[in-house]
């Protein structure tokens, strides 16, 4: 290579000082597909990419809630961005595949046409749109929620985590100790999710004792046990491998948060279109505004209820 | 419209509009600290040669009745578009010297909407390419240790430092 420049160590990005290529790099977020080639181009990039700040960064604060637009939406204030469909690439999300309810694969899309907002045409498919395997990558084992939430609740007393909570529960920032629900919903492509019957399962880490420090690898999979359940129940093949993927995040009050993981089923059998039939009348509540989590706790144990009927029968 | 003049750092004397000099923060803080009037004296920008601040000054000229940034300066990273207006992608259709010159002129000069159209450019030149593309684009070198490499691609702790 002729050497027509100055040497590249001088001139070049490298040489920018570090504050400025942070700032670069930090155009990449979230699009991990870009920060995860970043990261492995060279130590400090690598260095970069991995500080603090910047996984902060993959973090939603309660500010940006402020963010939104004309479509129904919600921020959930500190917990990772990757499990918000709504990114600035607008149809970026986490998609799964699971088997036997072990998760196999995940793979993170995106698209970069202008897909409209309001609703008016929805994904057919997961597999429609471009994705990298990220199975491997280190994101995933990041916590779901912002270290920085975690922690500075973690070394308070308990006066003062109550002082902390009441402050928070006043800037509206609706998570005080990692209490999560899963929402699954099977989605039959050309269907809209209302079509899907929502179900629901607690995780393992809530109330008091709660282990807010769960990365989202162990996040999925726990939804995945819990989207199993409901595939068993429907009689759906779960030794075939089962696409699923993030759907809006839906942020609520008391405390409560609920993502919904949607379960591409490609062939589904009779007794699922049955099933499906009886709910369909159902207003399910899932819309982010007009959510009342007591109402919906009832509705679930019905459901649940009828659900037990079912498999019984 | 008053002129003022600005000396670069290879001493040449550029005559620019107040007001389009006023797109750096730098400059206005400047001209205020001074009262203003600073027709018969250049301004030294010690860190900018001619031609980056011959292209700065094009770039603050063109965008010189741009509303003022928002005052707070947030993070809002979901703001972070890597969209670039058409004029300031032909505008910054240059060599990668020059580029990064650019940046650290916004960055010095303190030309907030410059500095970020910079940094979109160099993003935009990251995304969608490989570790080994990327390396190749901006003449990095490949700093890792063999087991560096083998540790980044199983490495399980981003969260920490």
């Amino acid at each position: 290579m002729s050497n027509t420049h100055a040497n590249p160590t001088t001139t070049g990005i490298l040489s920018l000082p570090v504050e400025l290529q942070t700032e670069i790099l930090s155009y990449l977020l979230p699009w991990l597909s870009d920060v995860v080639p970043a990261s492995k181009t060279c130590r400090l990039w690598h260095s970069i990419i991995s500080s603090r700040s910047f996984c902060e960064a993959r973090y939603y604060s309660p500010e940006d809630r402020e963010y939104n637009d004309n479509r129904t939406r919600c921020i959930i204030p500190y917990t990772h961005k990757i499990l918000d469909p709504w990114g600035p690439d607008i149809f970026s999300r986490l998609g799964i595949t699971f088997q036997n309810g072990v998760i196999t694969e995940y793979r993170y899309y995106s698209a970069d046409t202008e897909i409209p907002r309001d609703g008016s045409k929805s994904i057919e498919s997961p597999k429609c749109l471009p994705s990298v395997d990220i199975t491997d990558c280190p994101v995933l084992d990041e916590p779901l929620f912002s270290p920085v939430f975690v922690k500075s609740l973690e070394n308070m007393t308990p006066a003062q985590k109550r002082k902390t909570r009441k402050k928070r529960a006043k800037n509206k920032s609706y998570l005080s100790e990692g209490f999560v629900s899963g929402l699954s919903f099977i989605d039959l492509g050309y269907h809209s999710m209302r079509t899907g019957r929502p179900t629901h399962w607690e995780l393992p880490w809530r109330g008091k004792d709660a282990n807010a420090s769960i990365t989202i690898r162990e996040f999925a999979e726990s939804l995945v046990k819990g989207a199993q359940k409901d595939l068993e129940i429907w009689d759906i093949n779960t030794k075939e491998p089962q696409e699923a993927m993030f759907r809006q995040a839906v942020g609520l009050r008391e405390e409560v948060i609920i993502l919904e993981l949607a379960v591409f089923v490609k062939q589904p059998n009779r007794y699922l279109w049955d099933t499906m039939d009886d709910y369909n009348n159902d207003d399910w509540p899932v819309d982010a505004v007009n959510f009342n989590w007591y109402t919906f706790r009832r509705e679930l144990e019905e459901q649940n209820r009828r659900r037990r009927m079912l498999s019984e029968r | 419209m008053s002129t003022i003049k600005l000396l670069s750092s290879d001493n040449a004397e550029l005559a620019v509009d107040k007001e389009v000099a006023e797109r750096s923060i730098l400059i206005k803080n400047m001209l205020e600290d001074v009262g203003g009037d600073m027709s018969d004296q250049a301004i030294p920008i010690p860190n900018v040669n001619e031609a980056v601040l011959r292209k700065v000054i094009e770039w603050c000229e063109h965008h010189k009745s741009d509303p003022p940034p928002p005052a707070d300066e947030d993070s809002d990273s979901r703001k972070k578009s890597t969209d670039i207006e058409e004029w300031d992608q032909k505008f910054m259709q240059v060599d990668q010297e020059m580029l990064f010159e650019i940046i650290l002129a916004a960055n010095y000069l303190d030309i907030k909407p410059l500095l970020d159209v910079g940094c979109k450019t160099v993003a935009n030149m990251i995304k969608g390419k490989s570790p080994e593309e990327i390396r190749k684009t901006f003449n990095i070198q490949n700093d890792f240790t063999p087991e560096e490499e083998d540790q980044i691609r199983r490495e399980n702790e981003w969260a920490e430092e």
